[in-house]
């Protein structure tokens, strides 16, 4: 181990002394600490914040993939300056000057990568802290991108519907309306049963599209499933008076060993000082506050042993605080909540283009509250519902049920047919982590990427001389990064409308590129910078399963190969 | 780790080098049918007029070529085997050093390599660049250094570990006098700490100064191998050295051979010093004088973690043997034999001997430092660089 540290150090030091790293270093300095200069978003701290992340986080990882590739040079040059005749005389195995080259690379990396994401993090509240005029913008900064959420989609009832369309093609067929399609009739010879399930799908997905037409007066139910989210309440509200107090008030109720542990905490400064101040939340007296000579006082009510609570006190969202003597008052809002994403689309919609719905959230057969939220929504468009936590089932689902009203204003027809369909996107977003926690993972990663592509530079560097290794390398780099696409292209690609000379040329590229893609990863499949500039989770076990992939398979393997060649190669012939 | 006694340290057999191009079509024949033999603490030089091939047969020997036919063993085992290498030190013929590093460094870096702990390699390399001259510029990068610098710096990495085996192709390349003076004092002396060294130049003078026994390539093969002393006897004269004659003297020793051996007098002069001799006495006046210089200082003292390996067996023989002779004999073993030369005749020499007797002051020999004038010169020449150095610390 002592041997492949010394040849990982000394790497770093021919990377940072020859100037290669150094100039990589200012690079990314420059799109970390430069950037917040020079982009504004759509103008909101969140999409400030938001715009930043992206692409500071892609050009350092860019960057890093193109230090990585630079810096595999390091054996390229010893053998072609010859160093290599003296290291292959110490006692070093071939396998371990490998090894050893690659630890460097990736304790560079590493050091880099760690430098970069703290940078960023730093800049990250920099911008944060910026002032805007926008209302809830900073909420929206910390409740839907400086976090991790899941993202629970829409429980379509796919069975639901298969039944559905059982039914209805036995009822069809019962009634005859199938009588000169012989290929349905059970009793004909010509019976073919590919035609029932082929007729099936049809109708199940027809079904399924009138399921996600909501007309004006209809209303579908909505579930959500695995929603498992903290379904503590946490309610705020800000008191204020035209007297000049100023107030909050924070309520949260938590479940303890299956006990509702209730607590409330009311802060007032600029109070009149010489009478106490009697708290009441929606006609229930929870409590007194005694100003000192400052005007300043606190409650603190905590029901530990479900017994010492005054009242029985069970709050809706609009529930209203009031403090008597003071004049403070306000209307608590819950702080925890998810957020159900959808993209507002319609069949038919009016002249305002605006999609207007109700939803209700909560099941109180389940013993959830309900939260009723009226929607105007722009068509075409992504919109969020913030949704308390505790409309949440004990079952970890969430109902909800969608309305589309018949009038829109006094007496006016409402012509909009609301779309649930696929595009839409519907899905429940909540919180099951920090930002932190998400960007470790990211970091985990994006290290998988860089550890996968010094496995492949080295291999390429063991084979080649400089200038064609590092061709051999970007190129693998470049496949990786749009392997996707390529891939989707492949499957858009009309091979045979094409002239045939095309055609062939075609086809063969494809071959080649698959057969190469059998062995080059997609990086996008390991890429989440898009998901936690989202805030959406970055899931551990997407993490291991990368590392499983990317590291203990894909990396070793060309490790393993690049020792063999390395350890087969006569050092003292310089190879083009 | 000792040497075992009986098993050569190099064996090659039938070694051949045939240099193909990208369509493994046979382009150069460089190395063919080399056959030769290095024993435990001998000096075996390896020479040759470039292109004969001696770079290459070390490269096979070391494991950064792999040979088309014959065999290599090295202390018993494949060149490539990793557990050799810990018992080898070699320096190339460029110093091939990393320019981004420093002296101390580099042989930092080489010393990790062998797993030294860190106390053991601070203190080898410390003496290692005492010994070699460098150690006011170990923190200057090896990118500013001179050539003759960087070769010092290049048999430092090369000792770093103590090394049973020693190769040293061109040891001498780029070294002025005194350095190439150090290189071969410092070669007698690890020869006779019982190391084996394989040195390969194409400077006659330094391999003959040096080495016990030689082999002489060209185009790839080998032309003549043996004893050094045996290869280069003149069987059919003798030399006879004496203090100062006069010139009837000279005329009667012509005329007492032309009578007594029916021989003439071939030549009749004062030998000559050699160059190097006047060289490093010059260069060791000015040392002695304090005169200052921007180049390499004179070396220190041997490091003496240096041979620490216990020699055993013959090595050991040899090792005891040569400290108690004169400085450059050498206990050779005659690859082939060698007709003896014909004893001079003794009644000749007395009456040399007793007709001369003037007292002049005799000459440095042509090779090596076979006289005892020579090694006490020698000796002398250590002496005062040694207290130079005590002076200058």
């Amino acid at each position: 181990m002592s041997r492949l540290w010394a040849i990982a150090r000394h790497l770093i030091a021919e990377a940072i002394r020859m100037k290669i790293a150094v100039a990589f270093i200012l690079l990314i300095a420059l799109a970390v600490f430069g950037l917040p200069f020079t982009i504004r978003g759509d103008g909101t701290v969140t999409g400030s914040v938001k715009t930043y992340l992206d692409y500071s986080l892609s050009a350092t990882t860019f960057l890093l993939s193109l230090l990585t590739i630079f810096t595999a040079w390091s054996v390229s040059n010893e053998l072609v300056h010859r160093q290599i005749f003296v290291l292959a005389t110490k006692p070093v195995a071939r396998w371990q000057y490998i090894l050893g080259k690659w630890l460097g690379i990736m304790t560079l990396n590493f050091a880099l990568l760690l430098a970069a994401c703290a940078g960023v993090y730093g800049m990250v509240h920099v911008i944060a802290r910026r002032p805007t005029n926008v209302p809830g913008d900073r909420e929206q900064l910390l409740n839907e991108v400086l976090i991790a959420r899941h993202a629970s989609p829409l429980a379509v009832p796919i069975e639901e519907f298969q039944r559905e369309a059982r039914n209805l093609f036995e009822q069809r067929r019962a009634a005859g309306e199938y009588a000169l399609s012989p290929e349905f009739d059970a009793q004909s010879p010509m019976h073919d049963p590919q035609a029932d399930q082929k007729e099936l799908a049809r109708l199940a997905s027809l079904i399924d599209s009138r399921w996600r037409t909501v007309g004006p007066g209809e209303a579908r139910r909505l579930e959500f499933k695995d929603l498992l989210c903290d379904r503590s309440r946490h309610l705020e509200c800000e008191l204020v008076s035209e007297g000049g107090a100023r107030g909050q008030a924070r309520y949260d109720e938590t479940l303890v060993d299956g006990k509702s542990i209730k607590r409330l905490e009311v802060t007032v400064t600029g109070a009149r000082a010489d009478s106490p101040q009697t708290v009441w939340i929606d006609q229930r007296r929870a409590g007194s506050i005694q100003p000192d000579a400052s005007g300043a006082g606190a409650l603190v009510v905590t029901n530990a042993d479900g017994q010492s609570w005054p009242e029985t006190l069970g709050f809706i969202r609009e529930d209203s605080l009031v403090m008597v003597g003071s004049g403070l008052g306000g209307v608590f809002e819950s702080i925890n909540n998810l957020r159900v994403r959808y993209k507002a689309m319609a069949l038919n919609y009016s002249a305002d283009e605006l999609l207007r719905t109700i939803w209700q959230f909560g099941d109180d057969q389940k013993n959830t509250l309900l939260y009723v939220r009226a929607r105007a929504d722009a068509i075409d468009k992504y919109h969020k519902i913030p949704v308390p936590t505790d409309a949440v089932a004990g079952d970890h689902t969430l109902q909800a049920v969608v309305a589309n009203p018949a009038f829109i204003g006094e007496g006016v027809l409402n012509p909009t047919i609301a779309n649930l369909a696929p595009d839409a996107q519907l899905e429940a977003l909540f919180g099951v982590g920090t930002f932190i926690g998400n960007y470790a993972r990211w970091f985990g990663l994006t290290l998988w990427r860089l550890m996968f592509l010094a496995a492949v530079a080295l291999l390429a560097v063991s084979l080649f001389s400089y200038p064609v290794a590092f061709l051999v390398a970007i190129t693998v780099f470049l496949l990786a990064a749009v392997r996707s696409y390529i891939n989707e292209s492949f499957e858009f690609l009309q091979v045979a409308e094409l002239p045939k000379v095309l055609a062939i040329l075609v086809q063969a590229v494809q071959m080649l590129l698959r057969g190469l893609f059998l062995i080059i990863p997609s990086f996008s499949a390991y890429d989440a910078t898009e998901l936690l500039v989202d805030g959406r989770n970055v899931t551990l076990a997407w993490v291991l399963t990368g590392f499983g992939e990317l590291v203990l398979v894909q990396t070793a393997i060309i490790v393993l190969l690049g020792c063999l060649i390395f350890w087969k190669r006569e050092v003292a012939e310089v190879s083009v | 780790m000792t040497q075992q006694a009986n098993i050569p340290v190099v064996q090659v057999a039938g070694l051949t080098k045939v240099f193909k191009d990208f369509w493994r079509r046979a382009r150069v024949t460089a190395v063919k049918d080399l056959d030769f033999e290095i024993q435990p603490g001998e000096v075996f030089g390896l020479l040759g007029p470039n292109g004969s091939g001696k770079s290459t047969t070390i490269k096979m020997l070391l494991g950064l070529s792999y040979p088309t036919r014959g065999r290599i063993a090295v202390f018993g085992k494949p060149p490539t085997d990793v557990a050799v290498k810990s018992r080898i030190g070699f320096l190339p013929e460029e110093s091939y050093l990393y320019r981004f590093l420093n002296a101390r460094e580099t042989l930092d870096y080489y010393g990790r390599l062998f797993q030294q702990h860190g106390r053991v390699r601070t203190e080898r390399i410390d003496k290692l660049l005492d010994m070699v001259g460098l150690q006011r510029e170990a923190k200057r990068r090896i990118g500013e250094y001179s050539k003759g610098m960087a070769r010092r710096i290049g048999l430092a990495q090369a000792l770093i570990n103590d090394p049973e085996f020693l190769i040293l192709d061109e040891p001498t390349s780029g070294l002025d006098p005194i350095g190439t003076r150090q290189i071969k004092d410092l070669i007698r002396m690890l020869g006779r700490m019982g190391k084996t060294i394989l040195l390969s130049s194409h400077l006659l003078a330094d391999v003959e100064d040096v080495c016990d026994r030689v082999s002489i390539l060209y185009g790839g093969q080998q032309r003549a191998a043996g004893d050094i002393d045996a290869l280069l006897a003149q069987s059919n004269r003798t030399q006879i050295i004496t203090e100062g004659l006069s010139d009837e003297t000279v005329s009667q020793v012509r005329d007492m051979l032309r009578r007594l051996e029916h021989k003439e007098v071939l030549s009749v002069s004062a030998p000559k010093d050699r160059l190097e001799n006047l060289f490093m006495k010059i260069v060791a006046d000015a040392q002695a004088a304090n005169i200052g210089t921007s180049g390499a200082r004179g070396a220190g003292q041997m490091a003496d973690f240096l041979g620490t390996a216990t020699p055993t067996g013959e090595s050991l023989i040899k090792g005891l043997v040569a400290a108690a002779r004169k400085p450059s004999d050498r206990d050779t073993s005659p690859a082939e034999p060698v007709a003896p030369r014909p004893a001079p005749s003794r009644a000749i020499i007395e009456q040399l001997v007793e007709s001369n007797r003037d007292g002049e002051a005799p000459c440095a020999p042509e090779r090596g430092a076979e006289e005892p004038v020579s090694a006490s010169a020698n000796r002398s020449l250590i002496e005062s660089l040694m207290k130079s150095k005590r002076k200058d610390e």
